[in-house]
């Protein structure tokens, strides 16, 4: 799925399609260019048809989960560079730690706030990196 | 006394000290006429005799013969000369010259006979005494040095022993003695073991419930026949402590007396050995135990936040793209919007209900209000709730109620809970065009069964165990996500075993399952469920009875009864539960069921009655068939009829000297209550 505006691309990773639809909602409304996936096989196709600049990358997912997916796109030359931050409802201490530890960029807890993401986003875009390292 | 004996062809080694040829010859001719095969050599000196005796070991003479008087020589010394060598050699003295005088010196000096040359007819019977005499003495010597030896070997090996060993007078029923580990093993010193009998060293009963007299006059009788079995007896020490043992009295019936050898091995080290290791191993599992249940708490802490937090993400999320005007307030999306949020709410009220029904039924709070119910009417109505989602995925379902199970007592609303959680997760994760069938039908004469069956995915054999746990939800395939709390089947299982039930699954993968409930047709509110905290606390002072009972009506019973008589009900429906229980603190008494579930009543007796805590509490076996044959060898105070008789029940607590105060007005009286 994806959508025809202009702006830098960016994928959604979210096993549950409700999330997936606010969140690729609030993204388009910022003006990116927005692909969707409901798991790691998907995510890998849509990554090989237009590599994107951003992927925003739920944890849980059936088969391949978002960490696993991860440590698969650092390892590879190809899609290192893609700013990859994990948006997660595995927010237990530790939860953070293992995302970073498997390549994330950045880790942000669901409930997203829909004001501060599109700003994680814009930071990593223009070269900030990770701007609060202890989401609560 | 002349004996009448002929030495035919005895061969006979002599050595002749004579100085008289003539003299030698007829001696020689005399023992040869006596039936002798002679081999002789004639000393006429002291020299020559040393020479002789000095060859004595290549050739061993059977007798020495000396004249009495010789020029430079003579019977005495040659009797000195045998006596200084040491050598057990009989002598004969011959003399020219009788006289008693030289007789009794000849005698005194060692000197066998003492004969007349004048009668040379007497020497062959002398000779035969003098043989006959020399074998017996050698004889008696070996059997002696033998005896001797032999005896020395035996104390040594006796005192000496690793293990404690008794010597016992089986006849007179007295230890004659002991060696220094049985004198350390029963701290008393040997004097002291000796003249007692085994019993003064034993408890007054063996642990098979045999007094120890009976039993030693069996154990006694078995090695007076000649039998030494290895059997297992209890000693006792001066200080009082028992000594298991694995003990044998083997008779050694020495000299016609019954005189027994008694082997003791102290089992004690092994069995503090054993001890240790079982309580090691206790521990170590009961350490897995609480590391798993943290394990788990942790991991119902996380899934709990995460299954939270999903669908705040939804609410949260679209109510600020609502709240912050990204959404145009006329569109679709924005009904869309609204509608996903109402959705979220939904299923997080659903799994917030969830979870306090959950917690309530852990903690034993959830109130079940049993009252009749027409099944077949109940799983329809559940049945209608699901018809759309069936419809939408055109699955058939179907419902089949056994009529003789159409009316049970039970709380309705909690086996609607049940029956939706099986037909919706039956729907979930059946594909489209499946089938569903919900069946009731009766397991027994007073159960009922629910199952749901579905053509859907299947689970595998190794998942089967994660079902009714807490968030556990299988990976269903990468395609598709289930949605769900993870909470139904784990409340569905503690919801059923609340009421007395259980809970089951088969399933093959593929194929699909089917899940059951089994539950009990007339539920009675009992305000409490099994898994209640192990220790209850007791109201001031008033004595607490454990009712080790499965069946919920009967519990009912003793409830009922017991608490209108004052007392404070512990329950217990399995035997493990009970042997928990009984473990963890005192009570007053007990009763017992003898059909349990998980063991047979009478390895709970057995088990109850090792538990030192609770020795002394007095039990009642409450069973439908009180035959107090079948508790024969336990410590039972009564054994009472079922159903249970309220009246019955509390007289026999009497008897059994427990009573209790007549509960709330009256002040507590804790001593009083506890110790009547």
């Amino acid at each position: 799925m994806t959508s025809s505006s202009s702006g830098p691309r960016i994928l959604i990773v979210d096993d549950n399609p409700t999330n997936l639809k606010l969140v690729a909602y609030l993204m388009k409304n910022h003006g990116y260019t927005v692909d969707t996936a409901l798991d790691a096989e998907a995510a890998i196709e849509a990554i090989k048809a237009t590599p994107p600049q951003v992927i925003l990358m739920d944890i849980q997912l059936p088969g391949k989960d978002g960490l696993q997916l991860t440590r698969q796109l650092k390892a590879d030359p190809e899609t290192a560079g893609i700013v990859v931050i994990a948006v997660t409802a595995y927010a237990m201490k530790g939860d953070q730690d293992k995302a970073i530890a498997a390549g994330c960029d950045d880790y942000v807890t669901k409930p997203i706030d829909t004001r501060a993401l599109p700003e994680t986003i814009a930071r990593h875009l223009s070269g900030q990196g990770r701007h609060n390292p202890d989401p609560s | 006394m002349v004996q009448r004996e002929t030495a035919a062809n005895s061969p006979l080694q002599l050595l002749v000290a004579e100085d008289s040829e003539d003299d030698f010859e007829i001696l020689l001719r005399e023992l040869r006429k006596g039936g002798y095969v002679v081999t002789a050599q004639r000393v006429k000196s002291p020299a020559e005799l040393d020479a002789a005796l000095d060859a004595s070991s290549e050739r061993p003479w059977d007798l020495v013969i000396s004249d009495w008087i010789m020029p430079g020589f003579g019977g005495l010394q040659v009797l000195e000369t045998v006596s200084s060598r040491g050598l057990d050699l009989a002598c004969i003295i011959v003399s020219g010259t009788p006289g008693e005088e030289p007789a009794v010196e000849a005698l005194r000096a060692g000197a066998l006979d003492f004969l007349s040359k004048d009668r040379p007819r007497r020497i062959v019977p002398a000779v035969q005494r003098a043989l006959r005499e020399a074998a017996d003495r050698r004889t008696r010597v070996r059997v002696e040095r033998e005896l001797r030896f032999s005896e020395e070997r035996y104390r040594t090996g006796f005192e000496l022993a690793p293990e404690p060993l008794l010597a016992y007078d089986l006849d007179r029923r007295v230890i004659l003695d002991a060696n220094a580990k049985a004198s350390e093993l029963f701290q008393r010193s040997r004097a002291e073991l000796r003249s007692l009998d085994l019993g003064a060293i034993s408890p007054p009963r063996q642990p098979d419930g045999r007094t120890s007299a009976d039993a030693l006059e069996h154990y006694t009788g078995r090695a007076r026949a000649g039998e030494s079995p290895l059997y297992p007896w209890i000693f006792q020490a001066h200080d009082g402590d028992p000594i298991p043992t694995d003990t044998r009295i083997i008779n050694l019936a020495t000299s016609g007396r019954n005189i027994a050898q008694i082997n003791i091995i102290d089992l004690r080290e092994r069995l503090r050995a054993e001890e240790m290791r079982r309580r090691s191993a206790e521990l170590e599992a009961q350490n897995r135990r609480i590391q798993e249940a943290s394990r788990l708490k942790s991991e119902f802490l996380a899934n709990m936040s995460h299954e939270l937090r999903t669908p705040l993400n939804a609410i949260i999320g679209f109510t600020e793209l609502l709240h912050d005007g990204q959404v145009d307030p006329g569109s679709p999306v924005h009904h869309e919007f609204l509608g996903d949020i109402l959705t979220s709410g939904r299923h997080l009220l659903q799994l917030i209900n969830d979870v306090l029904d959950l917690a309530k039924v852990e903690a034993g709070k959830l109130e079940f209000r049993p009252e009749p119910v027409e099944l077949s009417k109940l799983v329809g109505e559940v049945a209608a709730i699901l018809r759309t989602t069936a419809a939408q995925k055109q699955i058939r379902m179907t419902i089949d109620v056994d009529a003789r199970v159409d009316t049970v007592t039970i709380d309705p609303g909690r086996l609607k809970q049940v029956a939706y959680n099986y037909l919706s997760n039956a729907l979930k994760f059946t594909p489209i065009g499946g089938t569903v069938a919900l069946r009731v039908k009766p397991e027994g004469p007073d159960r009922f069964r629910l199952e749901v069956e579905d053509s859907g995915i299947g689970i595998r054999p190794e998942d089967l165990g994660r079902l009714f746990v807490e968030f556990q939800q299988l990976e269903a395939g990468a395609a598709k996500r289930h949605q769900g709390t993870g909470l139904g089947l784990a409340l569905t299982r503690r919801l059923v075993e609340a009421q007395g039930g259980s809970v089951g699954v088969r399933s093959t993968v593929g194929a699909g399952s089917t899940f059951h409930a089994s539950l009990p047709c007339h539920a009675i509110t009992i305000g409490r469920t099994p898994t209640a905290p192990v220790v209850a606390a007791p109201r001031d002072g008033a004595p607490t009875v454990l009712v080790v009972e499965d069946d919920v009506r009967d519990q009912a019973q003793f409830i009922a009864a017991l608490e209108s008589a004052g007392f404070v009900v512990e329950l217990a429906a399995t035997g493990q539960d009970a042997i928990a229980r009984w473990k963890a603190r005192r009570y007053a008494a007990a009763t017992i069921d003898l059909l349990l579930p998980d063991m047979s009543g009478l390895d709970l007796l057995g088990a109850l009655r090792g538990i030192e805590s609770n020795a002394a509490t007095p039990i009642i076996v409450v069973t439908v068939v009180p035959d107090p044959k079948v508790v024969a060898g336990f410590t039972v105070h009564d054994v009472l009829p079922k159903p249970v008789d309220h009246e019955g029940l509390i007289a026999s607590l009497a008897r059994a000297g427990v009573t209790a105060l007549p509960p709330p007005l009256d002040p507590p009286q804790p001593s009083l209550a506890e110790h009547p």
